[in-house]
């Protein structure tokens, strides 16, 4: 390596390290602010709750397996809605692809229901549904359904014509068009698809256990706010930021790999 | 002979929104089986579309084209871009017909092999299609239609994205193929010197809607009749003047 090439390399790694050092830092003096700024009673940390609080609090839900249980709820049904649209969306997208007639009639409807406010939905289909885990996960489905089929209905137009040609060529038809061409050409846009939607589903999730649930984070964050234990709720936040976090994570991984 | 292909008063538009656009008008010839016919015709006169006719994925408005066989036949077609897939291996874009028509059986896949070794594409067998170089594209995609084993090969400029030197050498090994299997084919151009060198007779095209200006019988004296050695015979130069003349 030359001596530039290596100096490259060094000043590189150096950028990196701040970078890093100075999120952590970031961390550290919000942390620090919060926990000195209500021990000092500047602002209320019964309104505020502070860090250490949220630990304790964490700590006693630990041992008794609660806090468990409702993330395991909550994930359960993120993970259940999220390969439902998966599954949902590209089937339809399909049906959409093979039958233009059909697509060209409910497109307007499908572009409506998903510019609506979807949370809008979620009372509705409650009282339809009950006060279940059902309703959760079709309030959780119909957040991402209509934006999953619109996108990856879109992607599938967007299919090369001259390579169409050269499987009609080799004498496919149809389905040969779908299987080879344009299932695997947009593997992309499925992929940044699923992204988007492990989002959704949350958020999906959260609205549908603020109005329904016994149980989950969704609930522990409605029911603390409605007690006013703000430390129930904070610590419900950071749960939630942790595993949001995580499955965005996943899902750029396998996006890595395809 | 008998024609193997015969088209009698072809006729073809296309239809949109914005109005009608006529592409072939009245377009009748006949091909012997094993001949090799190039077309010539100026950029948009609608050579694509008659290939495309002849191939069967469009259907003439008026007129018929016949095929003369009483065995089913397959149309090899080479577009006018390689469209290799760049999900696939090389090889497998080979194997994309075979696969398509579920013919994935040992003498076809044993056939690809031994195409990929004549043409020299075994090294990069694995290799995605991005890392070829345009030639070895070229004959990829050559394979691919020659997997199917076509009675009739049409080959829309396949080698207009090519440089000059890489472009007569792969028409060389297209050429050579063709002969050595006997097969009929027809080859679109709008390179007069490349339609006069591989064709036994040349058909010439006027401007949109494309009808048939001439048909020029190419009769070259040489030993052994390859595109390069075409290019030296003393009667090339006065087809190529016949021929600019016709598309002037
Ligand atoms: N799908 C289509 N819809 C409408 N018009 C078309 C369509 N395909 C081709 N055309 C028109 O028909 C005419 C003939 O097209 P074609 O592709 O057959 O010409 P070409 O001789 O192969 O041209 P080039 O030299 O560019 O390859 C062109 O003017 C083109 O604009
Ligand atoms: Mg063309």
């Amino acid at each position: 390596m030359s001596v530039n090439q290596s100096k490259y390399i060094r000043q590189q790694k150096i950028y990196k390290a701040i970078i890093t050092c100075t999120r952590f830092l970031i961390f550290i003096a919000i942390l620090i602010l919060w926990e000195v700024s209500t021990q000092l009673q500047l602002v209320n940390p019964f309104i505020f709750s502070s860090p250490s609080r949220i630990a304790a609090i964490f700590m006693k839900m630990c041992q008794d397996g609660s806090i468990l249980h409702h993330c395991m709820i909550t994930l359960g049904e993120t993970a259940l809605s999220f390969f439902i649209i998966i599954a949902a969306g590209i089937g339809i997208a399909v049906l959409l692809w093979l039958w233009k007639g059909l697509s060209d009639i409910i497109e307007p409807y499908l572009i409506i229901l998903n510019s609506l406010p979807k949370s809008a939905l979620a009372p509705m289909l409650i009282v339809w549904l009950g006060n279940n885990q059902k309703a959760i996960i079709v309030t959780a489905i119909s957040v991402a359904i209509f934006g999953t089929i619109l996108n990856i209905y879109t992607g599938f137009l967007e299919t090369n014509k001259d390579q169409i040609r050269l499987i009609r060529t080799l004498g496919g038809g149809s389905m040969s068009i779908l299987t080879k061409l344009v299932l695997p050409s947009s593997r992309k846009i499925i992929v940044s698809n699923l992204k988007v939607n492990i989002g959704l589903c949350l958020v999906g999730v959260i609205i549908g256990e603020f109005l329904a649930a016994r149980a989950g984070l969704g609930y522990l964050i409605i029911y603390g706010s409605q007690v006013f234990k703000m430390d129930l709720v904070a610590m419900s936040i950071v749960i939630l930021c942790v595993i949001s976090a995580i499955l965005y994570k996943i899902i750029d991984l396998i996006e890595r790999r395809t | 002979m008998n024609p193997i292909i015969s088209l009698d008063h072809v006729n073809y538009s296309y239809h949109t929104s914005k109005g009608e656009i006529p592409a072939l008008s009245d377009i009748s010839f006949q091909l012997q089986p094993g001949s090799f016919t190039s077309i010539v015709g100026p950029s948009g006169c609608g050579k694509t579309t008659l290939l495309s006719l002849i191939s069967g994925i469009l259907k003439p408005e008026s007129g018929s084209i016949d095929i003369h066989s009483s065995n089913h036949i397959y149309i090899g077609y080479m577009l006018q871009r390689d469209n290799l897939f760049e999900w696939r291996s090389v090889y497998k874009n080979m194997l994309l017909g075979l696969e398509i028509q579920k013919k994935c059986d040992k003498d076809h896949i044993e056939n690809v092999n031994h195409l990929m070794d004549a043409y020299g594409l075994s090294p990069f067998k694995h290799v995605r299609p991005s890392q070829l170089s345009g030639g070895m594209r070229q004959r990829a995609a050559l394979i691919r239609t020659l997997a199917l084993e076509p009675d009739i090969l049409l080959l829309d400029e396949p080698f207009s994205a090519l440089d000059y030197q890489t472009r007569l050498e792969v028409s060389d090994d297209i050429y050579k193929i063709i002969q050595d299997q006997n097969k009929t084919a027809i080859l679109v151009t709008h390179d007069i010197s490349e339609a006069i060198s591989m064709g036994d007779q040349v058909i010439v095209l006027t401007g949109r809607p494309a009808t048939i200006r001439k048909v020029v019988p190419i009769k070259l004296t040489v030993d052994t009749r390859t595109p390069l050695s075409s290019r030296f015979a003393p009667e090339f130069k006065d087809y190529f003047n016949e021929e600019w003349e016709e598309l002037e």
